[in-house]
């Protein structure tokens, strides 16, 4: 097959061809040519959804010289490769709880009538970097009851996340056996055939629709084209084998009182997974909800003390995440120079449910950091704006992403 | 000189434009205009842009505040009457006609909810109790409901979930052996459950027969019982003894039949056999009263270790009092499910540790309640037919024959892993299947009868023969006949012919018709008896309401309008709320629901909605609510004393803990929904950077003095003088429903808080802290003292209220939004339901027979 090298392959020409192996981490036939070959970018965006105490996170300088609060102390050999940022949150989005699911979207009034989610930003980027690897993007959560998401499609429809360690080992790292994988080649085909029958069947109905419903229904024939286009992603990874990772595979744990030990270990399997090149784009729910009733603590002293204490050992977790990044190298640089690590609540106040101010940090990815970048806490400075920058730099060139207005002010890339 | 307003209106060509701009010149455009925007309405930069629904939902507003008089505010000159007909009037035609341009009054095309496809696949297949609802991503939420539209987008991972449920709906309907499984009855004990062998050793439980304590095993004193494997070897545990428990379950404890886990999906049969006493040191005397003990449906994690299975409730059910009393259940088990216990209604103890934490001398040294199990048995599974419905809707009469052939059907079997349990499978000799001698002819046949089924309509031969084309192509490439059939079930389990509503343009057809009725009281699809009489109207909707299907209906509306699917978003705070229990909380919901049944039952008006003279409770609620003389678990009808405060959706204590955070209690948020759910009036959202409120849990300023700036503030009261005042009356009630007249509070300083009706053996550690003033005035002026005058007040506007429920459920049941051109036949509904007496069954039947029901 002749490649054309004065031009990029579009994806659509790599999932047509056939045998060609992608043994490198990272595409270098991708690239535009007479460029060197770009560096691997990753995303890890982190949601904790019950807040963070304002008073133990935020420092009360701007500038580079600020003092650790006793939160961002947890932090302290990382601080020159973090940006800390208040007076921060996101246009409209208000409603409390309601606001959880807007974080990587920014879609304003999620807590009203006839309210649709936009693209969140995993999956905006996944469209444009997520061919790179196996998955193009992982959704994962840390919660023991229901299914929440920070992942939304284009039309606003949640991605579920997975919620088992183990099972997220399983998918990324244990081979399958040879029938097995005949087996799975053959189930991939056989939904891909089934796919295509009732997508005909929808085009039948919807000859007989009016407009309107007519775009309905093509979102439905969409699904359809999209879900055969994974599954033929799928199908030509079956063939590749998955990478080798010398750890053993993680034990869930079942008892929901332990988050910060759950956490602790869905950190270990992501840090696995952007090692291994797995995938470049992991979004993580961390789902608080055991201790809801503590982030009501309405300033008792008891009840603040006991969620300070959990909320440090939130922190202390995170601080192993960016520490094992951090010593993992790739190419002179380390994993987390490469990675940008997201980390942020939607309530600016549990207590209160309040939706600004919202606490929010940035590790590592490739930024001038050491910083606290202090916006007004009277009239808030939009968080969407980070959220183009951050595309920008996985070398996403777009102008516009959620309510961004333009790229995050004071941040620049490294 | 034109002024700047008239002349936009003139340009854009509509009629009688002049008296309207003058009276927007004359009564409007002093606040409303480029410097003073008041409420950010600038007329004279307001464009007509009716195809903008931004714009369109502007004017209507416009529309609506003249309409009622609300602007100009009460301060300005009162318009001529007759101006205000001609500008409503106006506006009236130019808005509807917009709107027919716009379509925008019709219903999109949508798939099933979550809840409508399990229900559909259920009743389709008669696999009543198959859980499919959960593998399915969330829907969303338009105008309040998820069965609009708007609210249900579609994506990969969507049908990614509907290929997985479609596969695990032809696993179980699929009959893969010539005979129904053998039915057994297995009798259970709770002695050989894991957990109270360990808690008959040390006390938490006790053996007992006859109604006395087993002579072979003594309870637990001064120390427990040693050498539980000798108790074992003596074959103790195993003689079907009785066991009675004090300990209710908690995080590090439940009960459940570990000795049976179901083999095969289907129905069963449960007896479950209960009564009740009084212990005291020994002594077996009779208790308190009936007790509630609750059988759950456990399903065992992988091989059953550990703890933490999912469960769901399957009910509460009489102890009486030294008197067992055998309950009869028709239960549907899924693979490796068994049943699980717990003492309900009894206050959490625990009596086998010693020390502060639990009880000296253990039971022989404890006085207080007890549930005992006499056994539990559970007979199937029951299969009055083979092979069962679900496979002959999918093979017909075609016989099950032994296969020989090269590739056989593809099953996936369940492994039976679960450690410990006694009821073993049948072994399976041989792979079974159906295998036609003409196997096109046959699947010609099946799909003729399958399709028109699962696709609600009839289907042309055309389609059909699609399918037909694919078993071939299957046959082909050398699948069975069994599994080249299961490709295409899926295929039209995963075909928007099965997942969207179909409906045709404007007037429905026979078959959209039932669909619609069908979703709308059964949450499913319609039966072969609707479908044959669509249009007989008034006895398809008795018929439907009559069958307990329509307990769905009641399930999901009020789940949605009144909240009810939130009751668990919050945990009572354990300290200021000690007596909350999950029983507590089942039993919220059950009212509430029971509530609306009644309403429906007895054809009861709008009036009741807010107030009533009865209320359907539970001995748990009624002790909750301080009402007398209601015995055991079962909701029943309940007179109510005169004067009480209970009475009407707005005092159950689901709605009082839905619209509270389980901490605190904020009238901004009940008096919202009060507005919205029950008067169809939603307030504005509060201004942009309006700071949240710290609620002081320390109880030292009241959540009222907090939010005086509502009153003192002009622009804040303009909203909020509609907003707090029913949240104010509700006040009376805390987070999970209780009535109070003095807070509760944390604070070292508070008064000592009395006991009331919480259980003796609950610990109270909170305190009283200030009064609950709970009087306040309508907008109107209209003064009221506490939660009784304004209920009576609130009640008299049956119109209102009779008008909002009638648009909640036109919304729910058509699927959209009420448009502006709606409100004339919604009025229409009202109105005729006024003359019949204004009853909500009436209501039901007044919408199905409207045309925003029969038409699209």
């Amino acid at each position: 097959m002749n490649l054309n090298l004065n031009r990029p392959i579009s994806r659509r020409t790599m999932l047509k061809s056939t045998g060609i192996t992608l043994a490198l981490p990272f595409l270098e036939s991708m690239l535009k040519a007479g460029q060197t070959a770009t560096v691997p970018r990753r995303m890890v965006a982190i949601e904790t959804n019950m807040g963070i105490i304002p008073q133990f996170f935020f420092p009360e300088k701007g500038g580079r010289d600020y003092a650790l609060t006793p939160y961002l102390q947890k932090l302290a050999q990382h601080r020159e490769k973090m940006t800390v940022f208040s007076g921060v949150s996101l246009p409209g989005v208000t409603g409390g709880h309601a606001a959880e699911k807007c974080f990587l979207t920014g879609t304003p009034h999620p807590d009203r009538g006839g309210f649709r989610n936009w693209v969140s930003l995993d999956q905006f980027a996944a469209e444009h970097v997520g061919v790179a690897t196996r998955h193009p993007s992982l959704s994962l959560a840390m919660v023991s009851d229901g299914s929440p998401t920070l992942s939304y499609t284009r039309s606003g429809a949640p991605i579920p996340a997975e919620k088992s360690p183990s099972k997220l080992f399983q998918k990324l790292f244990v081979q399958g056996k040879a029938s097995e994988v005949e087996a799975n080649v053959e189930a991939l085909r056989q939904g891909r055939s089934m796919l295509d029958f009732v997508g005909a069947q929808s085009k039948r109905l919807n000859q007989t629709l009016t407009h309107a419903d007519k775009q309905r229904m093509d979102e439905y024939f969409t699904s359809v084209r999209e879900l055969e286009k994974r599954l033929h992603a799928a199908e030509e990874w079956e063939y590749k084998p998955k990478p080798l990772v010398k750890n053993a595979a993680p034990a869930d744990i079942d008892d929901a009182r332990e988050f910060i030990a759950k956490t602790k270990l869905m950190f270990e399997v992501m840090k696995l997974a952007l090692e291994s090149d797995s995938t470049r784009i992991i979004t993580l729910f961390i789902d608080t909800g055991v201790i809801h009733n503590i982030t009501h603590h309405g300033n008792r002293p008891e009840a603040l003390a006991e969620l300070r204490a959990k909320e440090e050992a939130q922190f202390e977790a995170l601080n192993g995440f960016l520490t094992a990044l951090d010593g993992t190298k790739e190419e002179g640089q380390t994993l987390l120079d490469r990675t940008q690590v997201l980390y942020g609540t939607p309530m600016g106040s549990a207590n209160s449910h309040s939706n600004v101010n919202l606490p929010v940090l940035l590790a590592g990815g490739g930024f001038k950091h050491g910083q606290h970048l202090a916006f007004d806490t009277q009239n808030n400075y939009p968080l969407s704006n980070l959220y183009l920058s951050m595309l920008h730099r996985l070398g996403v060139e777009t102008d516009e992403f959620s309510t961004a207005k333009g790229t995050m002010k004071g941040l620049e890339l490294a | 000189m034109m002024k700047p307003l008239a002349f936009a209106l003139l340009a854009c060509g509509l009629q009688a434009a002049e008296p309207t701009a003058a009276f927007f010149d004359t009564h409007c455009i002093d606040c409303h205009d480029a410097d003073t925007h008041k409420g950010n309405l600038d007329l004279s930069a307001l464009k007509q842009d009716f195809g903008d629904a931004e714009n369109f939902a502007k004017w209507v507003k416009i529309h609506d505040l003249i309409e009622t008089g609300e602007m100009p505010p009460k301060k300005k000159a009162r318009p001529p009457a007759a101006d205000v007909k001609a500008v409503t009037g106006w506006l009236n035609t130019a808005l509807i006609k917009a709107e027919h341009l716009d379509t925008a009054g019709r219903t999109g095309v949508r798939r099933l909810t979550r809840s409508e496809y399990e229900n559909t696949v259920r009743d389709l297949f008669d696999l009543p109790g198959i859980a499919l609802q959960a593998g399915l991503p969330a829907d969303g939420s338009a105008h309040g409901f998820d069965n609009n539209s708007d609210a249900l987008d579609i994506s990969h991972v969507n049908l990614a979930r509907y290929i997985e449920a479609a596969d695990k709906t032809l696993d179980m309907a699929i009959a893969t052996r010539p005979t129904a499984p053998a039915s057994e009855i297995v009798r259970l004990s709770l002695a050989r459950n894991y957990e109270p062998d360990i808690m008959l050793m040390q006390g938490d439980a006790m053996l007992l027969r006859d109604k006395k304590i087993d002579p072979v095993f003594p309870p637990a004193g001064e120390y427990g019982h040693v050498n539980q494997g000798a108790h074992e070897q003596l074959g103790i545990f195993d003689r079907m003894s009785s066991v009675g428990v004090f300990r209710h379950e908690d995080e590090s404890w439940n009960a459940y039949f570990r000795h049976f886990a179901a083999l095969y999906p289907g129905r069963y049969r449960v007896r479950a056999s209960f009564y009740s006493f009084q212990w005291d040191q020994g002594k077996i005397l009779p208790s308190r009263g009936t007790e509630a003990a609750r059988l759950s449906v456990v399903q065992f994690n992988e091989n059953g270790r550990g703890g933490q299975h999912p469960s769901y409730v399957l009910g509460y059910y009489d102890a009486p009092s030294l008197e067992s009393k055998v309950h009869n259940l028709d239960v549907w088990l899924n693979f490796k499910e068994t049943l699980g216990f717990n003492v309900a209604s009894l206050a959490p103890v625990v009596l086998y540790r010693v020390g502060t934490w639990g009880q000296k001398d253990r039971t022989m040294g404890y006085t207080g309640p007890c549930i005992a199990n006499d056994w539990v048995e559970i007979e199937g599974p029951l299969n009055d037919v083979w092979p069962p419905r679900s496979h002959k809707l999918l093979f017909g009469d075609l016989p099950l024959t032994e296969f020989k052939g090269a590739r056989p059907p593809v099953r996936r079997p369940l492994k039976q892993e679960v450690i410990g349990t006694r009821n073993k499978p049948e072994p399976e000799k041989g792979i079974w299947t159906v295998e036609p001698a003409e196997p096109l002819a046959a699947a010609d046949r099946l799909l003729a009868h399958f399709l028109p089924k699962a696709f609600r309509r009839p289907v042309g031969d055309d389609v059909r023969q699609q399918y037909v084309a694919q078993v071939d192509a299957r046959l082909k490439a050398g699948d069975c006949f069994e599994t080249a059939m299961r490709w295409v079930y899926r295929a039209a389990l995963c075909s928007p012919d099965f997942l969207y509503h179909i409906e045709p343009v404007n007037k429905l057809d026979d078959q959209a018709l039932a669909a619609r009725l069908s979703y709308f009281l059964w949450n499913s699809a319609p039966d072969a008896e609707l479908l044959q009489h669509p249009r007989d109207f008034h006895t398809q909707v008795e018929r439907l309401l009559k069958d307990p299907k329509s307990q769905r209906f009641i399930d999901d509306f009020l789940g949605q309008w009144l909240k009810l699917r939130s009751i668990g978003a919050n945990d009572p705070d354990k300290k200021l709320y000690p007596e909350f229990s999950p029983y507590m909380q089942d039993s919220m919901v059950a009212e509430t629901r029971a509530y609306f049944r009644e309403l429906i039952e007895k054809n009861l008006d709008a009036g009741a909605l807010v107030q009533s003279d009865f209320a359907m409770l539970n001995e748990k609620l009624a002790v909750h609510y301080g009402i007398s003389g209601v015995s055991g678990p079962a909701i029943r009808r309940v007179a109510l004393p005169k004067d009480c405060a209970r009475g009407g959706f707005l005092t159950q204590a689901a709605v009082l803990k839905v619209t509270a955070n389980g901490t605190t209690t904020s009238p901004v948020v009940r008096g919202a929904f009060v507005m919205a759910r029950l008067l169809g009036k939603p307030p504005e959202p509060p201004p942009p950077n309006v700071p949240a409120v710290e609620p002081d849990v320390q109880g030292a300023t009241t959540i009222r003095e907090l939010l005086d700036k509502h009153r003192a503030d002009a622009t804040c009261a303009s909203c909020h003088a509609k907003i707090d005042p029913p949240g104010f009356a509700m006040e009376s009630f805390d987070v999970i429903g209780g009535f109070r007249d003095r807070y509760r509070s944390l604070h070292e300083k508070g008064d000592p808080a009395p006991r009331g009706s919480i259980d003796p053996k609950i610990g109270i550690s909170f305190k009283l802290g200030p009064k609950v003033d709970a009087s306040g005035q309508f907008a109107d002026e209209r003064k009221f003292g506490g939660i009784a005058d304004f209920k009576s007040m609130l009640a008299a506007d049956k119109h209102t209220l009779l008008r909002n429920l009638a648009q909640q459920l036109v919304i729910y049941s058509t699927g959209r939004d009420v448009s502006f051109s709606d409100r004339a036949a919604l009025n229409d509904i009202v109105a005729r339901t006024e003359k019949q007496g204004g009853g909500i069954r009436t209501l039901l039947h007044e919408i199905v027979l409207s045309p925003l029901f029969q038409t699209r």
